[in-house]
């Protein structure tokens, strides 16, 4: 049996247009709609699939949706940066030592299906970087990221994961929501619709976005789907304030004090009119976090108060444009775990705008498009990775590293190219609550397929909600007709990775 | 000979052991010259390997399932032969193990190689255990059995996993899985058995204690066998599920008796709940609050402090009711209510997903909606008109059922599996549009199993499925559109003169090539043609989509269809079956599907390569012109997508015809050449000619411009055979479903899997709004209107009628007032008019302590609920108040976007301009992109469909409404026209702020303070502060 902090609460109140009133928690178990309540408990008793028994649902107070909550059990991990390449990375030709890939390069050996997602098929492909161990573990790792695989010692990686779907956009939906349709919560918007936040002058969940844009599914990655709008993820990067955040040049601060002040004055004379309404309170209270805002958010972007020294680790005067800029998304990712936002999603990669210029899909010209790829990706995240850990940031932070799903051993037929893989993909997770420098899963000998506990994304966001001290499947949400979960009805925490 | 095979993906360790194979014969090669194929009915792939020397066969279940892993097929022990095998039959043999029922059988040809070797696995028969030597009795013989081990779990007291063994129906119908538990005669098939028999790994019966006897075992394989016959009277009865309140029939309830006779009966039925609780209702709010709460509720829009006034003065008893009429009346009202219904169908103007491109003329619908509204289209009407509009001559209406997202064909891949998904996944869209917005049923839930809470077995969803089968998401003749006969007056017109310019044309040149908006047309003299050969100049061809062929002889017949028996042939294409000749003549524009070359004909006299292709027609026929496109379906059914993507630039612009009759002499009809000059002014030589031509090419704009254009609201085709899925995997097909409506309702639609699609669709659209047969529609629309006036509905739950969902806070007035619905004719306005003048409307939202701590949320109506407004009513009320509100209705919407190429993510360039300020309906509404302005207010991504709107509070929304440069625009005409109306004294203006704002006077302390402000910042900052208030924000 487990522990939670909440016991099972089924609340009607779920139903209802706004955000939970804890009032109501109180209040409705005899009210009207309790009818509904003690129906879904029967329900639950005797006729229901486990997956409704025991939901439990976050309390939120409308006044402060951000205040922090209490996770279901202990938690090993308090905050969490997911770090999500855009594209589909080349396992084979980065953490997925394949020798055989080696052995038979050139070859087209039956099995090659005739055709995958983009067409037809062509000959097994060697990696084109040369693999070499790594820190203690002798992890194999391709000399495409030298930087990030110095910190091989540090990771739990999983060779066995597999998706559902070939497409990038689904796949992202996959992957960050649970569904490869759109519309359904993220992954930062189930955690923040569950825990709040600790520091509540910063938005609870940030994503920060590619130099070059949104990625293939934009908004899905960060949205709230039919979760309430306030556990969207607030979208800002070093290079691009948050929308609307300041004051137009034109007002000054002393003028837009005054407005604030006479706008507070109004709101406060309104609300006695009314007293006890929590609407009109949560309203106030969100300009008033809002005005808090204002001040933190510069703060945490302003990265001149970084010393030199750190611009140099993470690379933001050296190399390319683009890769300065995400070496300052990467300060940004730290600053802002630093100060306690719960969940911080960075982005390598956007939505494309010609084939291997803005993420790491490479139909064509594998070679080039990694290396381009890399060398924006591979310093700076090992930069952020390192300077994390010497902090002593991942004591209590996980780290998820992600890509939406490999690509295949075999070229495509232009000779050039990896098509997409879903049915075998690495990724991994360093910080709190994993165990590091070890490998799980595998695919077989080419990388093509999982064959060693193969995996689902279902499960890997199971592991991560676990390590936020969460129960998958009892995190939910009633959305017409259905609740709903981050895994929809499948899911296993893959207990190798913990620590 | 034998290896057990306990892994997936390369297996060489399987293959160990091949001496009795003899896989030299050249069978298999090292090259690519192996089996291949998938027996998707049977879920299992075989493929014979050769590899590193050794040779064997892959075999795997169900492809879905190993994509998924959700099952591990190979997890079972028990050894998979291979074996020689001279017959060439097909071997039929039960798997042991694997998963559910649908994957246990292997159906391998024995003989799909020469060499003549079949993929055995042991037969099931030979481990089952023995039977029963007897003749089995049900009540004698196997209910005790049933009572004795399994009835505690899967009876009358626990159903687990939806499933009891004492009624037969369920028992042979199957449970959650909706495979059925068993199969009279062949128990090695029938789930039960194996599962008491111990013969599935995963899944023994009982999961605890004592399995059964062998003796038990062997009575029940006994009985099965013998065709499992089970007497009708020896069944329990099972509550099927379908005695639940919103599936009743809907029976007028009497008034209560507190109804007081001149009051509104809602009143009554309201009171009589409220008298249970001690709870009274409030009294009659002020007038300045209600023609706000009114006009806000009815038209979104504020009242303007003129009319707020004369209501307020107004000494007329029936003031209110002819408040109500006014605003009723008033266009404003359609606007705001269809976005009400917009909303529950995520209607957007893009297709969703990675290129997430424009759907063009996808706004029809949206008017539509708007106009049955405002004409007070009775809603049964509205519905069917929604569901076969096409039948009734209203084409756009049908919007409805392709408003959700769809995956492009580029995006879905060219894998079989993914190409299935996603038509499934399409109608998916359609049946979760359809069930959420008329039958307030989660049918989605019965895609992959019998529904869990409702009683919607798996079937249900299908035979809805195929009520749809003949829907497909795209465009379609826009037969009434507005001035259609006007249009095609002045088009045949055009035509006329185009016709007359051809005829001048042709004195001076015989052949010349028009440039059609999505395509060009060569016309050339006419000729007898067998064959006709396109030949390009240089390698520089493009993508060619589509070719066409006409003759004068044969009308509008596109002699050079696949489907009219013309084959093609060309030089060398890019190997891509997306690449390949044969698209160029399948009917199917777009460049997904198209002809690459890749080459390589002969050289031309430039030493360039002269790429090429070849349409050969069934029988010579005299032909007169040729058509040729690149991306004529981008070209014709989207836009703002940045060139070249679209621009017939990237397709072939300089090329050769040549035609051969049955003679054998290949002759040179038309050579075209546009690349010299721009579009539009090119021609032959001669400058007369050039002329022409070019006056020809600008009147096809105009004439293309002025034909019925096609709308977005979905076209038909032949609807296929539908069959039940497998746990909801297209992949795996089961029995063929009729298309039909919920068995829960009895509905008999009178349908076959023969039935038409127009059929089809008329008759579904004339059960839904038959309320003898189906009380859900009509419950859920009264139930629609009741949320939009007060906030939320009777039933909590608006799209889920079912066990999962809400039940009514009211039921006797539910069922009242969906009679009085129908009664009106099914009338929205009616009804609406009914609900804003009940006293509950009518009534103050002032808290009230004791009252709050009985009901906090006020669902009993102890007051008027307060709420938020909704994005839309924040932004058009914002307009209104500054003055600059464009009540221009109708047409294409505005734009906040760019244009963007084709896998760009949209960007937002101006939502702040004058072009913007149109009411929010008119905006373009692209799915899943963040405005940066009031998408943060909850405004649906139109992603799911949103059978309401959750309303939540976050800084985001303070920032955008405080420093966004719209409410910042807004607050500035608000200045301006507050200093227009009211002059320059201070307490003049701060009082006519109040008064458009607010609809009220400002207290002397809101004087004294707003004038302050006015003094030190402006009047700007102080109605920007206004604009940001919580007064203006809600509906109190």
């Amino acid at each position: 049996m487990k522990t939670h902090a909440h016991g099972p609460t089924l609340s009607p109140a779920q139903f209802g247009p706004r955000m939970l009133d804890r009032r109501d928690f109180l209040r409705t178990a005899g009210g009207l709609a309790g009818s509904v309540a003690l129906l879904r408990l029967l329900n639950a008793d005797n006729l229901l699939a486990a997956s409704t028994e025991g939901s439990i649902r976050p309390k939120i107070d409308p006044d402060r949706p951000y205040a922090p909550r209490a996770p279901h059990f202990e938690p090993k991990a308090k905050q969490m940066l997911v770090i999500f390449c855009v594209g589909a990375v080349s396992h084979v030709d980065t953490f997925d030592y394949k020798p055989d890939l080696f052995k038979y390069d050139g070859q087209k050996p039956p099995g090659i299906p005739a055709v995958t997602f983009e067409g037809p098929t062509g000959n097994i492909a060697k990696p084109r970087w040369a693999f070499k161990p790594r820190g203690q573990s002798g992890k194999m790792i391709s000399e495409l990221l030298p930087h990030v695989a110095a910190l091989a010692d540090d990771m739990c990686f999983i060779h066995s994961l597999t998706s559902t779907t070939s497409a990038h956009p689904q796949a992202e939906n996959f992957l960050n929501t649970g569904f490869t349709f759109e519309g359904f919560p993220s992954l930062g918007a189930w955690v923040t619709y569950a825990l709040g936040t600790e520091n509540q002058q910063l938005p609870a969940f940030v994503a920060i976005n590619d130099p070059r844009g949104k990625p293939r599914s934009g908004k899905n990655n960060w949205g709230s789907g039919f979760l309430p709008a306030a556990f969207q993820g607030t979208d800002f990067n070093a290079a691009r304030p948050l929308a609307n955040l300041s004051r137009p040049d034109r007002i000054s601060a002393e003028a837009d004090q005054r407005a604030k002040d006479y706008l507070a004055e109004l709101n406060a004379e309104h609300a006695r009119k009314f007293p006890g309404d929590t609407d009109l309170a949560a309203r106030i209270a969100s300009y008033e976090l809002a005005g808090r805002m204002q001040l933190s958010i510069p703060d945490v972007t302003d990265l001149k108060s970084e010393p030199e020294h750190v611009h140099k680790l993470y690379g933001t005067a050296s190399g390319t444009d683009l890769k300065k800029d995400y070496a300052k998304n990467c300060i940004l990712a730290r600053r802002l775990i630093e100060r306690g936002v719960r969940v911080v999603q960075l982005f390598n990669g956007s939505d494309a705008l010609a084939n291997g210029i803005s993420n790491w899909d490479s139909h064509a010209n594998l070679e080039q498009t990694h290396a381009m790829q890399a060398e924006i990706f591979d310093q700076p995240t090992a930069a952020l990775l390192a300077d994390m850990k010497q902090r002593g940031l991942l004591k209590d932070t996980l780290v998820v590293w992600c890509t939406e799903f490999g690509r295949m051993p075999f070229l495509q037929a232009n000779g050039t190219g990896r098509d997409h893989n879903p049915d075998a993909f690495t990724c991994w997770m360093m910080g709190a609550g994993v165990k590091a420098g070890t490998s799980i899963g595998s695919s077989d000998d080419f990388g093509f397929k999982a064959v060693q506990d193969a995996s689902t994304l279902y499960d890997f966001n199971a592991t991560i909600l676990h390590l936020l001290g969460l129960d998958h499947e009892r995190l939910t949400y009633y959305n017409n007709g259905i609740e709903r979960r981050l895994t929809s009805v499948h899911g296993h925490v893959l207990k190798q990775m913990l620590a | 000979m034998s290896a057990p095979i306990n892994g997936i993906g390369w297996l060489e360790q399987c293959f160990t052991d091949l001496d009795t194979f003899d896989f030299s014969k050249a069978h298999l090669g090292w090259d690519n010259d192996y089996y291949t194929r998938d027996f998707v009915n049977y879920n299992v792939a075989v493929e014979q390997t050769f590899w590193k020397g050794k040779a064997g066969f892959e075999a795997a279940f169900d492809h879905q399932d190993l994509f998924r892993r959700s099952a591990n097929v190979f997890a079972f022990q028990a050894p998979i032969l291979f074996d020689s095998n001279p017959v060439d039959t097909w071997v039929e043999a039960p798997a042991r193990g694997g998963y559910p029922s649908a994957m246990r059988f292997l159906k391998i040809p024995a003989c799909f190689l020469g060499s003549m070797v079949a993929l055995w696995v042991p037969a099931a028969a030979a481990e089952l255990p023995p039977a029963a030597s007897m003749t089995v009795e049900f009540d004698q013989h196997v209910r005790p059995i049933f009572e004795a081990n399994c009835v505690e779990c899967h009876g009358p007291k626990k159903q687990k996993s939806d499933f009891r063994v004492d009624v037969k129906k369920i028992v042979f119908a199957g449970g959650a899985s909706g495979d059925p538990a068993i199969i009279a005669g062949k128990s090695a098939e029938s789930p039960l058995f194996r599962f008491v028999a111990g013969l599935e790994e995963d899944l023994k019966m009982p999961p605890t204690g004592d399995p059964l006897t062998p003796v038990q075992v062997g009575i029940l394989r006994a009985w099965i066998d013998q065709g499992a016959k089970w007497p009708e009277e020896a069944s329990a009865k099972a509550d099927d599920g379908r005695d639940w309140w919103s599936l009743r029939p809907l029976q007028r309830p009497a008034l209560p008796i507190a109804t007081k006779t001149a009051a509104n009966p809602i009143d009554g039925f309201l009171e009589a709940k409220r008298a249970e609780k001690k709870l009274s209702a409030s009294p009659e709010a002020d007038r300045r609050t209600l023609i706000r709460r009114a006009a806000l509720t009815l038209t979104g829009l504020p009242p303007t402090p003129e009319a707020s006034e004369a209501f307020v003065r107004s000494t007329e008893v029936d003031a209110y009711e002819k408040l109500v009429d006014d605003l009723l009346a008033s266009p404003r009202f359609g606007e705001r209510w269809a976005q009400h219904w917009l909303d529950i169908v995520r209607f957007a103007e893009t297709n969703g997903s990675e290129s997430n491109l424009y759907r063009r003329n996808a706004w029809p619908y949206r008017d539509y909606v708007i106009h049955a509204f405002n004409t007070d289209l009775s809603f049964n009407r509205f519905v069917r008109e929604q569901i076969a509009g096409d039948a009734e001559g209203v084409d756009e209406a049908t919007g409805f059922l392709v408003s959700g997202m769809f995956v492009h064909a580029a995006t879905v891949g060219r894998e079989e599996q993914a190409i299935r998904q996603a038509r499934a996944d399409r109608l998916d869209e359609t049946i979760q549009s359809v069930s959420t917005a008329l039958l307030g049923v989660t049918m989605a839930c019965a895609r992959c199993h019998n529904h869990k809470f409702d009683p919607i077995p798996q079937k249900d969803y299908y035979a809805l499925a195929a009520v749809f089968q003949g829907l497909e998401y795209g465009h379609r003749p826009w037969r009434n559109m507005p001035d259609a006969p006007a249009r095609t007056q002045r088009a045949d017109a055009l035509w006329q003169q185009i016709d007359t310019l051809r005829d001048e044309l042709r004195a001076e040149t015989p052949t010349w090539t028009e440039q059609w908006p999505s395509h060009l047309q060569t016309r050339f003299s006419p000729v007898k043609a067998r064959t006709v050969r396109v030949i390009f100049p240089s390698a520089a061809v493009g993508t060619v989509d589509e070719f066409e062929i006409y003759g004068a002889a044969t009308g509008e017949r596109n002699l050079a269809r696949a489907a009219n028996g013309a084959t093609a042939r060309s030089s060398k294409s890019v190997e891509t079956p997306t690449r390949e000749i044969a698209n160029i003549i399948d009917g199917q524009f777009g460049r997904t599907f198209a002809w690459m070359t890749r080459d390589q004909g002969a050289k031309s006299e430039t030493g360039e390569p002269e790429p090429w292709f070849e349409i050969e027609l069934p029988a010579e026929t005299v032909i007169d012109r040729v058509a040729i496109s690149s991306d004529r379906e981008s070209l014709e059914t989207t836009d703002y997508v940045i060139e070249p993507q679209l621009a017939t630039a990237s397709g072939p612009r300089k090329f050769r015809v040549e035609v051969r009759g049955s003679d054998g002499d290949w002759r040179e009809v038309a050579r075209t050449d546009l690349t010299t000059l721009p579009a539009g002014k090119k021609g032959p030589s001669p400058v007369a000619a050039r002329d022409h031509l070019s006056q020809i090419n600008r009147l096809l704009r105009d004439y293309v411009a002025l034909l019925p254009q096609p709308v977005f609201a979905g076209y038909f085709v032949p609807p296929v055979k539908t069959h039940l899925f497998g746990r909801g995997d297209p992949m795996n097909p089961r029995e063929e479903v009729a298309p039909n409506s919920l068995t829960a309702l009895t509905a008999n639609l009178g349908l076959t899997s023969e039935s038409s699609d127009r059929e089809r669709r008329v008759a579904y659209a004339a059960w839904l709004t038959d309320p003898r047969k189906n009380p859900l529609t009509p419950r859920v629309l009264a139930n629609r209107l009741w949320v939009h006036v007060f906030g939320r509905g009777i039933v909590e739950t608006p799209g889920d009628f079912g066990r999962a969902g809400a039940q009514p806070s009211h039921p006797e007035l539910l069922d009242w007032l969906t009679t009085e619905f129908i009664a009106s004719g099914w009338s929205a306005k009616k009804t609406i008019r009914l609900l804003v003048t009940s006293a509950a409307f009518r009534q103050s939202s002032a808290p009230n302590e004791t009252a709050a701590r009985l009901d906090s949320e006020a669902r009993l109506l102890w007051r008027f609920p307060p709420r938020r407004v909704e994005a839309e009513v924040l932004r058009d009320a914002t307009l209104a108040v500054a003055g600059t509100l464009d009540l221009t209705m109708g047409g294409p919407g505005f734009r906040i976007h760019g244009d963007k190429k084709r896998y760009e993510s949209w960007r937002v360039v101006d939502n702040a301009g004058p072009a913007t300020w149109r009411r929010m309906i008119y905006q373009e509404r692209m799915r899943g992109i963040d405005d940066r302005m009031f998408t943060a207010f909850d405004r649906p991504e139109c992603g799911q469909v949103a059978p309401r709107r959750t309303i939540s509070t976050t800084p985001l929304q303070a920032f955008n409404l405080f420093n966004g440069e719209f409410m910042l625009g807004q607050a500035e005409k608000l200045a301006g026209r507050i200093a227009r109306e009211a002059g320059n004294d201070q307490a003049a203006q701060v009082t006519r702020t109040f008064a458009l704002v607010f609809c009220r006077t400002p207290t002397s302390t809101e004087i004294q303070a707003g004038k302050n402000l006015v003094t030190h910042d402006g009047l700007a900052a102080f109605c920007r502060a206004i604009l940001n208030t919580n007064e203006f924000a809600f509906i109190e």
